[in-house]
Formats: structure tokens, C-alpha cells, sequence
């Protein structure tokens, strides 16, 4: 009998750690008072970790002396999966969100979710945003062409998007999977109407290959798997200058696909105030200058482009327009038409 | 009575606690695809089933996955044998060699595979042109071939622990008899070793194919490129719908992955359970070892060219990875250095993560080998009406792709139904028992088959309770499957990357998390240093609990 303690033990562990587990929960406390917004801030965010930890926890510590500010960190799709996870079970945890699609907001205001707030900073925004200030666009990343110059002279490089359709490219060729990518998923949208879906079925024909991601990619081109790649810029500048590594970015002269991503506020915020001051902070100069640092580009004017970048103005004149609407509501059918042209 | 009541107390408590940990969460979400603003409502399902493309999806998976089980058992099984029964020399390297595969995180390894074997510059292709003279490369990776060889590789090893394990505690009674009988040694193997076996065969079997169907990070990596749609793919382009929607159509598919390892378990039961597997009596309980003769040294050459292919190259190809300082430049011993271990070293979230994993997964893989044997036992050893039902529930959880069990319980356990676990450890030790528990449910179940009930009666006639008789009794005669089933669970469980991803909290940051930082964010070679650490840790723990035990614990 007294051997089978240990059994009855081992039962009993299993119920005190339901018990336990119960006490998980969150409090979040929304006083603030004068010095500043105080409580905590919950942040979803798909901006790089390296940059959230350098740039972003230490400086906004220093801003919000009374503010906790947690981030949770993650590729888009995993922290809109559990977003959607989320709003299923009407429990929504992020007071903030900053994620890469800017359809995904247009989505999320369609179905009444996020608070309008009109930033001071956001005078300074040349980039895209909500007139009513449900989202502001906080960073820019751009779908450029990249190729690795071991391999291949500049001069060879494609100039344009047309040029991928060269059969000099065929089977050297890739580009991120829209299914999977929100960026990638804008790219084929801007192609598609400027080009037509006739331009994808060259591409195939050309035996482009489609992979999980922008990594994926990255890795590809530097093994010298694919010649030329479709592929955000950030990737690429972040391995060549931190790393010396052969890469370049080919800025297509028929225009690169701007995404400017947006941050946003959710409407079931418990700390509205803490939320907006963390908004103001990512447009200020110091929020942007973290956001140059992770090789992306301000949506401001007044911050220069990341080392080896043409300027943010420039590209912006050049760049491909982006139907956003579109891509919002006709998300399931976008990705389908270029599932049956191109990975069929 | 006493007896009576203790037994079933806790096979009850171990039956409750799975409904509500495990089956609850994707009952939810199985009920919200059907139940569609208050009445049922199949549009979802007909939407998804309309659509050639999921047909080619599930059709490419069966194929896959009946393929990988069939080559896995095919290549395991006698390997098994050869570890485990005979006089094969060096096999207790060729044992820890085996089973290495899998420790390392299957993204990776499928990295390490997709760059020795590309068409176009991969290393082993490049060796093979220029040994032969050939013109193009002899293999290409991104094929439903390719595919099909990595996923062999990787999930082989469920199937060989689960065999090997099952076969050290067999008794060599019948064995004997062939043999005194005149029967060869392969003889013996095939017409008295292979069928008493089965149950453990199609334990291990199942195993194999449930985890290469619900396997997401290989056929992205591997069959992508080469435009190879698997359900799971599809699955989770629906769910990076972003909507309610998209999650509805994913649930949709996601119910035939369930209903297909369903089946097969229901069907392999059926197989088995007309026949009577118990070679655990308690007369003989050390199977003896057979002499292969002059066949010793060929035995050792064949397994140490498969372990070569199949462990040391791929393994070998990450550890010289984790050492490139450039991806884009030949390997040359200028290129070579520890450059890329600096930053994961010296991370500050490392040594916290490792922990974290670590503790998460002793927990998971202990809860979760304790309820496998009490339902295991439920199943096997009851006659209770609807006894194999809890066991059927846990195939669910493991056919189900992960990202579709972590929205499961982001739904389940955020408060709306009792406990809310969000953003704690608990909902990460959750996920891992959803996941992972039929994995030691199954092989546990299949020693179970093999204990003779006489033992069990013994026992309890000479007074002994049901708890007693089940520590000193059932425990020690499957022990090496319990030990199994514990890691069987532990390993997945400690570097498990989509659920981490989606449930971590701030302060429960996994190496799986970090992982696939290093690997999107980082480099390559950082994520392999990181793998070569893991792989490290695993390894030495297993040494050390082999010192310990004195060789009986361990894999």
C-alpha cells in the first residue's frame, strides 16, 4: 500500500498543475497620470527582434518611464493567425499592432476593430494613411529584384520586372510564396494589375521557382541556386553591409512594390493612452531611426534612407500603385488565380 | 473493492483530463466549421472538397505518407533487429547513431538536405558529376521523390524506437523453438520474430505516417519549389486567410488528416486484435542474443552505410554550416571559423530559452507519459464498453497540422471556457501534449499488448493494489517502451517551433522561438550552431542518464 503512494503522487502533480495553470491570467492597470503614460502595453509586432531589442525595448523604457511595454514578436502571418485566434475567442490581448500587410488593417477596420487616433507625428508621415487615423503606416519595405554579383555583373542583372521573363533566367529564377507571405502577396497583386496575370504565366513558363520565404531566398541566391530573385530589399541591404556577403538590389525601373506597413490600435484597448503614446514613439525621428536600423525606410521625410539605399522619395514617385482595397477583398481569389497560373 | 476503485479512479482522472486538455480544443473548432451562425451549415466543407487542388493536396499526403510509414518500417525493422537481438558488433553506437535524426529539428535538417542535393549546385550532386563525368545533376530534392526521402529520414527513427524497444523485452521462448526445430536464424526472424511483433510494426508504422501527414516545415521546404501541394500546405494557406473564414475551410481539411489516421489506427487495431501478441509471460524475461556468423561484418558495413547516409552526411553537412563565415563562398579552410556561434552564444535569451524548452518538456513529456499508460491500459487491458476511445481521441491531436492546434487552444483557453492558460507555460506544455501524446500512447500501447494479463493477476491475488501492480509489475516489464514514449514526446516537445511561436508569452520564449528568429532574421548558420547545440545537449543527457541508470535509461 505504501508503495502506490508515489502513483497517487504522480496523480496528484498532474492535478496541481491544472490547479496552478489556473492562475494564469492578466491584469492590466490603465492610470495615467501626470509623467507620462503609465499601466502596461501589449505590442504584436513582425519588425525584426534584433531591432526590438537594441533599438526598441531601452528607448522606449526611457521615453515611458512608467509604462511596462511587453512585445510579442513574430513572422506577419503567425501573429495574424493568432490575432484571428484571438478575436474568435473575443479576447484580443494586443493593445498594438504592427504588422507587415497593409490589407490585413484595411480588414481589421472593416470589421470595427481598431481605434481611430490621429498621431501628432503624423504630420510628418509622407507615406500612407487612414484619413480617420485607424492606421498609419510606420515602416517601408520594398519588393525588389536581387541577384548575387559573384555571378552575375551588374550590368547583366534584370533591370526590370519584364526582364525575369528573359528565357537567359529560365530555372535561375524565384520569388517568396504569396500564400504564405504578406509582402509577396502584395507583389502579385501590383504585378497582376499592371501586367496582367499574362505576366506570371511568363514567369512560369520561365520555371520560376516559388519558396516559403523571403530566407529562403536569401540563402538560395547566396549559394548561387537562383541568379536573380524577387525578394524584399531589407533582406538583402542587412546581408551586404552587415556581412559582407555578394548581394545587390536591382531597383526595377518599371518600379518597385512599395508595402508601407502599418501600426494600429485595437478598439478593445485597455490602456488607450499608453497605446497612443507607444504610436507617437514609433513615428517620432527616434521610433523611425529603429526602423532604419532593421534596413527598412521611414515614412517620414526627414529620415534618411538605410545605408545603401536610394532615397525613400525617389522610390516612391517610381513605385507600383497597390490596389489596397482590392487586395483586401479579393484576398481568397488573388491567391488562388496565381496558385493555378504558377504553381500548377 | 479497493482495488476496483483505485484502478479506475485514476484511469478516469487520466480519461478526463485528455477530453478537456486534448480533445476539447479541437472539438471547438471541428464544431465551429460545422455550426455556422447557429445551424449546421457544410458549405465550408463542400467549398474545400469542390477544389481540385485539395484533392491533389490529400491524394499527394495519402501517397506520401503510406510510402514513408512502408519505407520506414521496411528499412527499421531489420535494423532493429540488428541492434537489438544480435551480435552485431558496435551497436550501441549504431543504436544512439540511429535515432539521432531525430534530434534535429526537421527544418533544419530538410535545409541541410535541400543544399546537398538541389539541382543545380547541391554539394552531393556536384561530388556525383564530377566522380562520373556527368552532364546533369543525378538528383533533384524538389520532387515527390526528394520529399519522400527526407520525410523517410527524419521520421524513421518514431518507428525504429518504438520496434527496438518492444523487441529487447520479447520472449525468446518461441524463438527457441523454431530454432531447436531447425529453423535459421532468418527463418526464425521472419515466421516467429516479424508477426509477433506486429502490433509494435504498426505502432511505429502509424507513428511515421501521422507525423510525415501532418508535417508542415518539410514539404514547404523540400516540395514548394518543385510546386508539391500536401494538405498541410494547403491548410495553412487557409489560415493565413486571416479570417474567420480561412479558419473554417482549414478546419474543413484538417477533419480528413483526423479521419485518415483514424482509420488506419482503427484499421491496424483490427489487424492486430484478432490475434493474440502476448510474448511477455513471466518465465523467460531476457531474449537471447543471435549469432550472425560470417554475416557479423557485411551486418556492420550495411548499417554503417545507411547511418552514414542517413545520419552522419546530412549531420555533418549542418555542423560545417554552423562553421561557414559565408554562404556565397566555397567551403575552404578561409572560409571556416566560429563566427557565426559568437552571437548565439552570447545572446542573452539563449541560455533562458534552453531552459525554458527544457522544462516545458519534462513536464509534457511526464504528464504525458503518465496519461498514455493509463489510457494505454484502458485500451489494451480493459473491457470496459468504449475502452479504445480515449486512445482513437489522441490520433486526432496528432494528425492535426500545429498551427491548427495552437489557434485550437488560442480559442479554448483564453478564458471563454474555465481556465485561461493564454500566455503562460501551461498552454505551451498543452500544445505539446496535444501534439505529441499519441506518440507514447502508441508505443506504450503496443508493449502493452505483449504483457501477459496472468502477471497482472498474480499480483493482485497475492494481495498487492491495482497502483502497486502497475509500478512493480506492468512499469518494469515495458519499461524501455515507457522510456521511449517519454521521449518520444520530450524530443519534439523541446524544439517545437509553430505552436512556441504562436503561444509563447514574454517570459516563456522557447529554442524553438529563437530558432526560427536566428533562421528568418539571422542566417542559416546561425540556426545551425543552434541545432549543433541542441543536438549536443541531447546527446550528453542521454549519456549521462545511460551512466546513471547503468544502461537502462536512455534511447
Amino acid at each position: 500500500m505504501k508503495k502506490s503512494k508515489w502513483m497517487l503522487g504522480a496523480a496528484a502533480l498532474l492535478a496541481l498543475s491544472v490547479a496552478v495553470a489556473g492562475c494564469g491570467g492578466d491584469d492590466k492597470k490603465a492610470d495615467s497620470g501626470k509623467g507620462g503614460p503609465a499601466g502596461e502595453v501589449m505590442v504584436y509586432t513582425s519588425i525584426y527582434p534584433d531591432i526590438i531589442d537594441t533599438m526598441c525595448k531601452p528607448n522606449v523604457a526611457k521615453a515611458f518611464p512608467k509604462m511596462k511595454v511587453n512585445w510579442f514578436q513574430g513572422g506577419t502571418e503567425k501573429v495574424i493567425t493568432k490575432i484571428t485566434g484571438e478575436i474568435k475567442a473575443k479576447k484580443i490581448a494586443a493593445d498594438a499592432l504592427m504588422v507587415a500587410d497593409p490589407s490585413y488593417y484595411l480588414k481589421l477596420d472593416e470589421q470595427k476593430l481598431l481605434l481611430p487616433y490621429v498621431s501628432p507625428e503624423a504630420k510628418n508621415v509622407i507615406s500612407d494613411k487612414d484619413k480617420e487615423g485607424a492606421w498609419t503606416a510606420v515602416r517601408i519595405s520594398n519588393m525588389i529584384i536581387a541577384y548575387n554579383s559573384d555571378k552575375l555583373k551588374p550590368e547583366d542583372a534584370p533591370k526590370t520586372w519584364e526582364d525575369l521573363t528573359d528565357p537567359k533566367w529560365k530555372g535561375k529564377i524565384a520569388m517568396p510564396n504569396p500564400m504564405l507571405s504578406g509582402t509577396a502577396y502584395v507583389a502579385v497583386g501590383a504585378l497582376a494589375d499592371k501586367y496582367g496575370w499574362e505576366y506570371f504565366d511568363k514567369l512560369k513558363a520561365n520555371g520560376i521557382r516559388v519558396e516559403e520565404g523571403n530566407s529562403a531566398i536569401q540563402n538560395k541566391l547566396l549559394t548561387g541556386e537562383y541568379a536573380a530573385a524577387m525578394i524584399l530589399e531589407e533582406n538583402i541591404l542587412k546581408l551586404a553591409n552587415t556581412k559582407n556577403e555578394p548581394l545587390k538590389v536591382s531597383y526595377p525601373e518599371d518600379g518597385v512594390v512599395m508595402v508601407p506597413s502599418p501600426i494600429a490600435i485595437f478598439n478593445t484597448t485597455k490602456n488607450p493612452d499608453g497605446a497612443k503614446a507607444l504610436v507617437d514613439w514609433w513615428l517620432s525621428k527616434e521610433g523611425q531611426e529603429a526602423v532604419v536600423k532593421g534596413w527598412m525606410h521611414s515614412v517620414r521625410g526627414d529620415v534618411p534612407a538605410p545605408k545603401g539605399a536610394p532615397e525613400t522619395k525617389k522610390l516612391v514617385e517610381g513605385a507600383i500603385k497597390v490596389d489596397w482595397k482590392k487586395l483586401a477583398d479579393n484576398n481568397a481569389e488573388i491567391k488562388e488565380e496565381f496558385r493555378k497560373r504558377v504553381m500548377e | 473493492m479497493g482495488r476496483i476503485n483505485s484502478k479506475f479512479l485514476v484511469i478516469a482522472f487520466s480519461v478526463l483530463m485528455l477530453i478537456y486538455f486534448v480533445i476539447f480544443p479541437m472539438g471547438v473548432l471541428l464544431y465551429d466549421s460545422i455550426i455556422y451562425n447557429g445551424s449546421i451549415n457544410f458549405e465550408n466543407y463542400r467549398n474545400v472538397y469542390s477544389q481540385d487542388v485539395n484533392w491533389r493536396a490529400l491524394t499527394n499526403t495519402i501517397n506520401l505518407s503510406l510510402l514513408v510509414m512502408v519505407a520506414s518500417v521496411i528499412i527499421t525493422f531489420p535494423l532493429a533487429w540488428l541492434v537489438g537481438r544480435t551480435d552485431m558488433p558496435g551497436k550501441k553506437t549504431y543504436r544512439t547513431l540511429l535515432v539521432s535524426s531525430y534530434m534535429i529539428p526537421p527544418y533544419v535538417g530538410a535545409i541541410a538536405w535541400v543544399q546537398l542535393l538541389n539541382p543545380s549546385v547541391g554539394y552531393m550532386n556536384n561530388i556525383f558529376k564530377v566522380l562520373f563525368g556527368l552532364e546533369q545533376a543525378p538528383f533533384d530534392i524538389y520532387t515527390m521523390g526528394g520529399l519522400a526521402w527526407v520525410l523517410t529520414l527524419f521520421y524513421s527513427p518514431f518507428a525504429f524506437i518504438t520496434i527496438s524497444r518492444a523487441m529487447e523485452k520479447m520472449d525468446p521462448t518461441l524463438e527457441e523453438a523454431a530454432r531447436v526445430s531447425g529453423a535459421s536464424p532468418l527463418r526464425t526472424l521472419l515466421d516467429v520474430t516479424l508477426p509477433l511483433m506486429a502490433p509494435s510494426i504498426f505502432a511505429g508504422g502509424l507513428l511515421v505516417f501521422i507525423a510525415a501527414g501532418s508535417c508542415f516545415g518539410i514539404p514547404a521546404i523540400v516540395g514548394m519549389p518543385g510546386n508539391i501541394e500536401v494538405m498541410t500546405t494547403r491548410i495553412v494557406t487557409y489560415i493565413y486567410m486571416g479570417d474567420v473564414d480561412g479558419v473554417r475551410d482549414a478546419t474543413a481539411l484538417a477533419a480528413s488528416l483526423m479521419f485518415l489516421a483514424n482509420f488506419l489506427l482503427f484499421f491496424m487495431t483490427w489487424v492486430v486484435g484478432r490475434k493474440d501478441y502476448t510474448t511477455i509471460s513471466g518465465k523467460s524475461t531476457r531474449p537471447n542474443i543471435v549469432e550472425l556468423g560470417k554475416w557479423k561484418w557485411p551486418a556492420f558495413c550495411a548499417v554503417g552505410a545507411y547511418s552514414m547516409i542517413s545520419v552522419i552526411i546530412p549531420l555533418g553537412s549542418i555542423v560545417l554550416t554552423s562553421l561557414i563565415k559565408s554562404m556565397s563562398k566555397p567551403i575552404t579552410l578561409d572560409n571556416l571559423g566560429f563566427d557565426a556561434w559568437i552571437p548565439v552564444i552570447s545572446s542573452s535569451q539563449y541560455m533562458e530559452s534552453i531552459w525554458n524548452s527544457v522544462v516545458y518538456a519534462v513536464i509534457a513529456a511526464t504528464i504525458g507519459t503518465l496519461l498514455s499508460l493509463f489510457v494505454a491500459y484502458l485500451a489494451v487491458k480493459t473491457h470496459v464498453k468504449g475502452r479504445s476511445i480515449p486512445d482513437l481521441l489522441t490520433v486526432i491531436g496528432g494528425s492535426t497540422p500545429s498551427i491548427v492546434i495552437a489557434l485550437a487552444l488560442v480559442v479554448t483557453f483564453s478564458g471563454n471556457f474555465g481556465l485561461n492558460l493564454y500566455s503562460t507555460m501551461w498552454i505551451l506544455v498543452v500544445s505539446y501534449l496535444v501534439k505529441y501524446m499519441t506518440m507514447s500512447v502508441r508505443t506504450i500501447a503496443a508493449s502493452l499488448s505483449q504483457v501477459h494479463i496472468s502477471l497482472e493477476e498474480a499480483a493482485l491475488n497475492s494481495g498487492a493494489n491495482w497502483l502497486r501492480c502497475c509500478k512493480d509489475i506492468i512499469m518494469p516489464l515495458i519499461a524501455p517502451s515507457i522510456i521511449a514514449g517519454w521521449f518520444l514526446i520530450f524530443m519534439p516537445s523541446f524544439y517545437e517551433l509553430t505552436m512556441s511561436l504562436l503561444l509563447y508569452g514574454s517570459d516563456t520564449k522557447t529554442i524553438g522561438v529563437l530558432l526560427y528568429e536566428l533562421q528568418t532574421y539571422a542566417d542559416t548558420q546561425n540556426a545551425s550552431v543552434l541545432s549543433v547545440i541542441i543536438l549536443a545537449i541531447v546527446l550528453i543527457g542521454n549519456l549521462i542518464l545511460n551512466k546513471l541508470s547503468k544502461g537502462n535509461v536512455g534511447i
